[in-house]
């Protein structure tokens, strides 16, 4: 049945999945055990460690439940929920994720569109810059998170001596309310802008090459050459690189917490560590699902927003 | 063919399933699990104490560090599922009400009043006072390791260059803040005190109520009518300014982020002139291959109102009530709050504040431990009181509370009376 549909799908037409069918029921006994043990048991562990936890956490959320409280857990229907709303904690929370997941996610564009146009180009030394430049990728994020602890000390941290030689600091960067966010957020551009390189450069590989020498002969600029030619060709990459960054900067946690544990006060805990705080510190495990679900509602909004974008692109692209 | 693959794939998938299913059985020798909070003296523990317990006994013990930041969600993550992964845990008093209410640990009477299982010279090298205090609704469910009673650590060469007498400490908070201005360099590469600052693990909310305890603060008593929004009363706001200039002004740039590692360091480097902190972190400073400091150390008690000012946070072994073998894990609990690892640990300088008075009096200590410490630990424990949290199952969402205004109060989130007021709101709505 799903292969029919599958080529129902691909082919758009009736033919194809009737002959496809035809030839799956002749197949014999141990060609369908195989394609059943093959797609089974794939899609067993799926169901069991995506799905399962997730209902579980959905479940939990309606629950009043704190792990220390030994009268266990009791049903209360959306009241972790409508707590959340009149909860400042959580809309500060909350308004510092947008914060955060926005000033990250535009500054690695800002930045990493530049740097996959420059490594597009062909020059001598650019698969070395290349491989250099996903180092910071391959690194584990909280080994990041302390390295750039380390970095920002405010006595011994290689950043205030950089300052300092030109009179500047030290500055506290992880103990003042207005500069750790933004130091958070340097240390999540050195670590993921990478990634985002990486997808565009591979979008930038992909365009013909002719499609530069027609617009070259046509006369077009370098600016207008990549806002009409490259961006549009781009977009596809763009999207892609757009959503896992925006789902990632959501679920920024580690280097977040061994950077600054959400503070100083509250400046850095965003809903991420807010809802560890309520599930791990205080043991409020339904309110901490809740918080949970409120999250993964919001990446869900927006990888349907930007999926439909790209479905609308294609099918405007025929 | 295909019938050959499906059969193959079947078998692999049965032998993994069975091996995943044997791979948690151990041999014939026992095995008990630690789960130890990350420090000087469990890394010591855990490297050589713990082999020889091994070796004497033929048990096995699987020991694993956790930093204290993490220590209070470690164990609400590997208890709350009785899942068996620890035999004995090292916990806080600021953990038990938690633990008990939750039934994560279990009493230990059986053992203790069976002098069998706790001989005379075993229980009787505690406090008695101390062995009173640790019970939990009259019964016992920790045994003391460590006894933090807090003392003023100060460089006495500093003291001398900026003309004070390192013979006359600071006796109270308000000449502990005088000094501490006049040993501050402009520059800031002389700090006049240095503490704790961060809010990871709650540890700022440690020193501030370290400061709330001379300045006679207290939580409430458990009780049918306790109360513990107690911040916005005068002593709670005194020390919340006190602790604000103290790391604002006399502190070194960056003290907000330190914890207890940060502060010893900062004073072992020769940064800090004085630090109010554990005793069991002293002996570090005296330490010649890791403080520069070693030999100018001087140690004091501030003096605080009533009899019980000082902050006397005890660390102790517990044992998980999915605990395998009890019997076992109890010998293991003796065998760390024992005599023979209190002595060592104190002559390594690893623990310099057991939980056990005749460590302190073995002659072997008293060679090695500095006399002014001895005799400020002794001076320390008289007044400590252990109730230094509050020890209810809500204790620590309200030293979260807490920690989170001084976090907000040090960064100039928010002003000392904004964030205490906000705090105390927090903690009524956790005790509704």
């Amino acid at each position: 049945m799903t292969l029919v549909r599958e080529a129902e799908s691909v082919d758009g037409a009736g033919a194809r999945p009737v002959r496809r069918r035809a030839r799956f029921r002749h197949r014999s006994r141990g060609e369908a055990a195989s394609f059943y043990l093959l797609i089974g048991v794939p899609f067993l562990v799926l169901f069991l460690v995506t799905f399962v936890p997730l209902v579980v956490a959905l479940w939990t959320s309606l629950l009043d439940w704190n792990l220390a409280d030994p009268a266990g857990a009791v049903f209360v229907g959306l009241e972790n929920f409508t707590a959340l709303a009149g909860d400042p904690a959580f809309w500060h929370a909350l308004l510092l994720t947008a914060y955060q997941v926005s000033a990250t996610v535009a500054l690695q564009f800002a930045l990493g569109m530049p740097i996959a146009l420059l490594l597009a180009r062909r020059f001598r030394g650019v698969k070395v810059l290349r491989s250099l430049y996903i180092i910071p990728m391959m690194t584990t994020p909280v080994v990041v998170g302390l390295m750039w602890r380390m970095l920002l000390g405010t006595d011994s941290g290689l950043v205030n001596y950089a300052l300092s030689l030109v009179g500047i600091g030290p500055v506290d960067w992880l103990g003042d309310a207005g500069t750790a966010m933004p130091a958070v957020i340097g240390a999540d551009l050195w670590l993921s802008t990478p990634f985002v390189v990486i997808i565009l450069l591979a979008g930038l590989q992909s365009i013909p090459q002719e499609v530069y020498e027609a617009a070259s002969v046509d006369g077009a600029g370098g600016l207008r050459v990549f806002l009409h030619i490259t961006l549009p060709l781009l977009k596809p990459m763009i999207f892609l690189a757009l959503l896992f960054r925006v789902m990632d900067a959501i679920r920024r946690f580690d280097t977040i917490y061994t950077m600054t544990g959400g503070g100083p006060g509250n400046a850095t805990e965003t809903l991420d560590l807010h809802a560890y705080f309520a599930a791990f510190r205080d043991l409020e495990i339904g309110k901490g699902a809740a918080m949970a679900m409120v999250m993964l509602l919001i990446i869900m909004v927006f990888s349907g927003f930007l999926l439909a974008r790209v479905r609308a692109d294609d099918r405007a692209d025929g | 063919m295909q019938s050959t693959t499906a059969r193959a794939l079947v078998g692999l998938l049965l032998t993994t399933t069975a091996l995943t299913a044997c791979s948690g059985t151990g041999g014939d020798s026992p095995e008990l699990s630690l789960l130890l909070v990350d420090q000087a003296s469990t890394k010591e523990l855990q490297s050589t104490l713990i082999p020889r317990f091994e070796k004497s006994t033929g048990i096995k013990v699987n020991v694993e560090l956790v930093p204290e930041s993490g220590m209070d969600a470690k164990l609400a993550l590997s208890l709350s599922n009785n899942s068996n992964q620890y035999d004995v845990v090292m916990t806080g008093a600021k953990n038990w009400s938690t633990l008990v209410a939750s039934k994560w640990i279990k009493p230990l009477d059986e053992y203790v009043n069976d002098p069998k299982t706790a001989p005379k010279d075993y229980l009787g090298g505690f406090p008695g006072q101390l062995l009173e205090t640790i019970k939990s609704g009259g019964h016992y469910y920790a045994m003391p390791y460590q006894v933090g009673a807090d003392i003023l650590f100060y460089n006495k060469k500093m003291f001398t260059a900026a003309g004070l007498d390192p013979s006359k400490p600071p006796k109270d908070m308000n000449e502990l803040i005088e000094t501490a201005r006049r040993l501050t360099k402009a520059d800031r590469s002389q700090a006049g005190f240095v503490g704790r600052g961060t809010r990871e693990g709650n540890e700022n909310s440690f020193t501030w109520i370290m400061m709330w305890f001379l300045n006679g603060g207290h939580w409430a008593e458990p009780g049918a009518n306790a109360k513990y929004d107690v911040l916005t009363e005068k002593p709670a706001l005194t020390t919340a300014d006190q602790y604000k200039r103290l790391m604002s002004e006399y502190a070194p740039k960056g003290a907000a982020g330190y914890g207890f590692a940060e502060a010893q360091l900062a004073m072992q480097q020769g940064k800090a002139a004085m630090w109010l902190d554990a005793a069991q972190l002293g002996p570090a400073l005296e330490d010649k291959n890791a403080s520069k400091i070693a030999g100018d150390v001087g140690y004091s008690v501030l003096r605080g109102t009533g009899e019980d000012y000082i902050v006397g946070a005890v660390w102790a072994f517990s044992m998980t009530s999915t605990a395998r073998d009890p019997k076992r894990a109890w010998e293991l609990i003796k065998y760390l709050t024992g005599k023979d690892v209190a002595v060592s640990q104190a002559v390594s300088g690893t623990n310099g504040s057991p939980g056990r008075t005749d460590a302190l009096a073995d002659p072997a200590v008293g060679q090695k431990f500095n006399p002014e410490f001895v005799k400020a630990l002794q001076e320390a424990i008289a007044h400590a009181n252990p109730r230094y949290t509050p020890l209810i199952p809500e204790g620590t969402q309200i030293r979260s509370a807490l920690s989170l205004a001084l976090s907000k109060v040090l960064s100039g989130e928010a002003g000392t009376e904004a964030a205490m007021k906000e705090a105390d709101d927090a903690i009524r709505k956790i005790m509704q």
